[in-house]
């Protein structure tokens, strides 16, 4: 095993002790919120979740243009799995808070500014992973990628502001004034391991992700050049 | 209180079980990439072979 993949493995464990950890601390070290009752919990994970997302669609910008100024197609290989990763993570977000919604506003969705601009971002980086898959030529892919990834990060502040700058029913955690969530010490706490558990499960993914890309990128060239295809099933 | 502990259930349900499929799909991928690898790799070593034997 390389230094790259025992570090890999080491930091895979960690965001898996990391998760479990969280998961524990939010069943049975954090209170109950009197009003919503236990289905406020669902609220440590969806917001880790949004966070992830978010910063899974920046991280790809990043990538992106970290390519356009280097050429390496290795960004790219990083701006697509970050695109994945963040999708899955804003799916997550996305159902747990329909489930939350439910008993709380009596809806499992209503077109509210905050949910409107987070569906746009998700169908946004759907799109991408749907238009990729089109493109063959791997210099063009990743150009069209790059830029892709760029423009379609604006949904992203979007989404962030959409609850702070219009009238939304979508609680605010922070900054959000008196439409804040008030949550008392324990909470933040669960609140900031979540956040932080997240974050490196995130990292986790993407480098996981990225690896295979890679190697399936490699192995498909090697199929080319023996005249042959592969269906990846994907 | 309100009883919300279904709600609760079912979305720890669906995040843990996104996140595990995500997992799963990862492995299988990995595990389909290195079988497809350790073929191409024993095609290429037989191809060589009966090159050498017809030179």
């Amino acid at each position: 095993m390389s230094s790259k993949n025992k570090l890999l493995a080491l930091l895979s464990v960690l965001a898996f002790l990391l998760v479990l950890f969280a998961f524990i601390r939010m069943l049975f070290f954090t209170p109950v919120e009197q009003t919503m009752g236990l289905v406020q919990k669902v609220f440590y994970f969806h917001m880790s979740a949004a966070w992830v997302g978010m910063l899974a669609f920046l991280a790809a910008a990043v990538f992106g243009l970290l390519y356009l100024s280097r050429k390496d197609l290795k960004w790219d290989t990083l701006t697509a799995a970050s695109v994945e990763v963040g999708l899955l993570f804003t799916v997550i977000c996305i159902i747990s808070g329909m489930i939350w919604a439910r008993p709380i506003w009596n809806t499992w969705w209503t077109w509210d500014p905050r949910l409107t601009t987070v569906t746009i971002m998700a169908f946004t980086y759907i799109a991408f992973i749907l238009l990729r898959r089109g493109v063959d030529n791997p210099t063009r892919r990743a150009r069209f990628s790059a830029v892709y990834a760029v423009i379609g990060f604006i949904s992203v502040p979007l989404t962030f502001f959409s609850a702070r700058l219009l009238r939304t029913i979508h609680p605010v955690v922070f900054g959000g004034g008196e439409a804040d969530m008030n949550l008392n010490a324990q909470m933040l706490t669960t609140l900031f391991i979540s956040l932080g558990a997240f974050t490196v499960l995130y990292a986790v993914l993407l480098l996981h992700r990225a690896r295979l890309m890679a190697q399936q990128e490699e192995l498909n060239q090697k199929l080319a050049a023996d005249d042959g295809s592969y269906d990846w099933g994907e | 209180m309100a009883q919300t502990l279904n709600y609760f259930i079912a979305g720890y349900a669906v995040i843990l079980g996104l996140l595990g499929a995500y997992c799963l799909y990862l492995y299988l991928l990995s595990r389909k990439l290195k079988k497809t690898s350790a073929s191409l790799q024993k095609e290429s070593q037989e191809s060589s072979a009966k090159g050498k034997i017809a030179d």
